[in-house]
This record gives C-alpha cells, sequence and structure tokens, in this order.
C-alpha cells in the first residue's frame, strides 16, 4: 500500500471502520513508513485531546429564569384581561391595549385563539338556538338597559343574550348594525376593535 | 415545572457548551440553550422514550443551532481553498487547560458544518450513523467533514 492510499485511509483505520484485508495492509504500510506513522501518531493525539475536551460548560449567567417565565406564561396575562375588561365595559379600547390582547391571542397562545374562535362561532349560534326556542317570550330587558352596568361573557351566558341583545348592552338601545358580535370582541382583532372605535367616535 | 427544572438543570451543561462551541458568543450561547429548552418543554409530549432524553434533547439542541446558523446564513460557510487562517478569534470556553484552550481555538475556526460533526462524533462520540440523522446529512458526507475538520485541526495545531 502506498503512502497516498494509507493517508486516504488513516481516519477510517482510527476509528475502526475499516474491512480485515484494509486493516493489515494499513499496519504494514505503518510499520514501514515513518512519516505515516507519524501522521498517524498526530491524528491518534488529535482525538485523545478531543476525547479529554469537557463535555459540559456552564453558563455565566442563570439560564433558568428566563425559561421558567416563557413556560409558565399564565392562560390569560394580566395586559389581555385588562384589555377585555376594557372592551366590555366602554365598548372601546385605548391605544396599545388591543395590541397586548391580538399579540397574546394570536402569537403567544394561537391554541387559546383557535379556543376563542370557537367560542365566537359556538356561542352566537347557540345563543340564537335559544332565541328560537324563546321566541313567545317577552324580549330581553333592552328597553330597561342600565347604562352603568357593565357587561361581559358571563352575563352573556348568564341572561342569554343574543348578539343585537349584548350589543344593545354595550352600545345603547340603537347600536350601529355592523358592529361586530361581542364574541368577536373578545377574539381582539385590530380590524375589530378600530371598527368598534370608529363606531363610538361616530356616535 | 419542578420536575422540568430537574432535567434543566442536568442537561444544561452539555447542551450550552454545543452552543458556545457553535457560536463562539456566550450570550447567543445563553439564548440557544434557552430556546431548546423551552422547545423541549413545548415538544415533551412528542418525547415517546425510544431513545434518551438526553439524546433527544441533543437532537433539539442541534437542530436549534441548525436553524440559528441557517438564519444568519451561516451553516454553509466553508474556508476558501488554501485559506488556513484564522481570522477570528473567539472567546474560549472556560474552565479548560492551556492544552484544550488551542483545541477549542482551533475548532472554533473550522467551518460550521465540519465543526458540528466534529463536536458530535469525536467530543460527544455520537456514530455516522446518528450525526447523520442528527444533522440531515448523508453518512458519507458527515465523513467527509469530519476527515475535513481533523485535517485542519492537525494543521492549526501544527503551526
Amino acid at each position: 500500500m502506498s503512502c497516498t492510499e494509507t493517508a486516504k485511509w488513516l481516519n477510517d483505520y482510527l476509528d475502526g471502520e475499516l474491512a480485515e484485508e484494509t486493516r493489515r495492509s494499513v499496519e504494514e504500510h505503518l510499520g514501514t513508513c515513518l512519516s505515516c506513522h507519524r501522521a498517524l501518531t498526530e491524528l491518534r493525539s488529535l482525538l485523545e485531546r478531543a476525547h479529554r475536551l469537557p463535555t459540559e460548560i456552564e453558563p455565566e449567567e442563570a439560564l433558568w429564569p428566563g425559561i421558567v417565565s416563557r413556560i409558565t406564561t399564565p392562560a390569560v396575562p394580566a395586559a389581555a384581561l385588562a384589555a377585555l375588561a376594557e372592551i366590555a365595559e366602554t365598548g372601546e379600547i385605548a391605544e396599545g391595549s388591543h395590541r397586548d390582547l391580538s399579540r397574546w391571542f394570536l402569537h403567544k397562545s394561537p391554541l387559546a385563539a383557535a379556543a376563542v374562535l370557537l367560542l365566537a362561532v359556538a356561542v352566537p349560534f347557540t345563543l340564537w338556538q335559544l332565541g328560537r326556542d324563546s321566541v313567545q317570550s317577552p324580549p330581553v330587558a333592552h328597553a330597561e338597559r342600565q347604562p352603568d352596568r357593565q357587561i361581559d361573557r358571563q352575563t352573556v351566558f348568564a341572561e342569554g343574550l343574543d348578539n343585537r341583545g349584548a350589543r344593545t348592552e354595550v352600545f345603547g338601545k340603537r347600536p350601529p348594525r355592523d358592529v361586530p358580535s361581542v364574541a368577536l370582541l373578545f377574539l381582539g382583532s385590530e380590524k375589530t376593535i378600530a371598527q368598534v372605535a370608529d363606531r363610538q367616535a361616530i356616535g | 415545572v419542578a420536575a422540568f427544572e430537574r432535567l434543566f438543570l442536568t442537561h444544561q451543561g452539555r447542551i450550552y457548551a454545543l452552543c458556545l462551541r457553535m457560536t463562539s458568543e456566550p450570550s447567543r450561547a445563553e439564548d440557544l440553550t434557552q430556546d431548546t429548552f423551552v422547545r423541549a418543554w413545548q415538544k415533551l409530549e412528542t418525547f415517546r422514550g425510544k431513545s434518551e432524553f438526553s439524546t433527544w434533547l441533543y437532537r433539539l439542541a442541534v437542530n436549534t443551532v441548525l436553524a440559528e446558523l441557517r438564519a444568519r446564513g451561516r451553516w454553509h460557510d466553508r474556508l476558501v481553498e488554501g485559506d488556513d487562517s484564522l481570522a477570528e478569534q473567539p472567546a474560549p470556553p472556560r474552565r479548560s487547560s492551556l492544552e484544550a484552550i488551542d483545541l477549542e481555538r482551533a475548532i472554533a475556526e473550522l467551518p460550521p458544518q465540519a465543526r458540528l460533526i466534529f463536536l458530535l462524533y469525536d467530543v460527544e462520540g455520537y456514530r455516522h450513523r446518528e450525526v447523520a440523522s442528527m444533522t440531515g446529512l448523508a453518512e458519507g458526507t458527515s465523513k467527509a467533514h469530519l476527515h475535513q475538520a481533523r485535517k485542519l485541526l492537525r494543521k492549526a495545531l501544527n503551526q
């Protein structure tokens, strides 16, 4: 075997990946060639040094606080809750708050966004069904609206308000027809909130 | 979370070592280590126990590092033929002997692909089949990168 061939097989020789016949040929050459033997010694020394390198290095900074803050984000952060409460109470939302809400829903918790989207579809449908069942009943207290009363999801559920009823509670007796449903308000999309803000400004 | 913290404490040194050697920047290595554990938390339910947790976690770390290198366009960096000079002098990891510091510096100067394969095979002790699986490279390509890395390291350490 030549020096060129030996050099080609040297890595596989040290890694124990040569077939028996090739391995013997390499060893025969190494026994007679000082240059190739030196190359083998260098390579072996490199691998021994590599094996001695620490496989663990401790970071200077404590990393756990940064991790735990990212994996234990509350189900609904305070900023998003405040934004929801603001919408429910006033029908509009301060600049910046909508970003807290939509950012959280759409980026931090896509699963929750999906759940709320489902709620947005299911609640109006269910309430619509309930409304159909009680069509003979007198209208739900639209005319008795209490101006200072807060409306929230619990109210919607507890009183079985349909979308129109919920909007009336929020916007008064004559809500704009195209104001989106309360369920959509809870989704917190910027477009929805912008629409609400516009309507409030017009009103 | 307490159980996950124990796993973090057990494995953070190994994950950080990989990230630091691949980036040569402690702050980036810290970010990548944190990203790896956050991803591990998010993907914990996909861990089926077919491999050891440490291997599964290390694979996640490799993917995180690769994504970072690809995002920065560094993954396919190659050494220009005949140019073995080392432009940068990245800070070596701490707690190393002088001999190890020489080797750490030389490793830091390897092209990213060769560096990663050398770390996985010669430092961590994974076999080519495992390295190929982790990196998405063919076994032959992995082997070629390893041989190139060793050749460059021998050259650098003999200077």
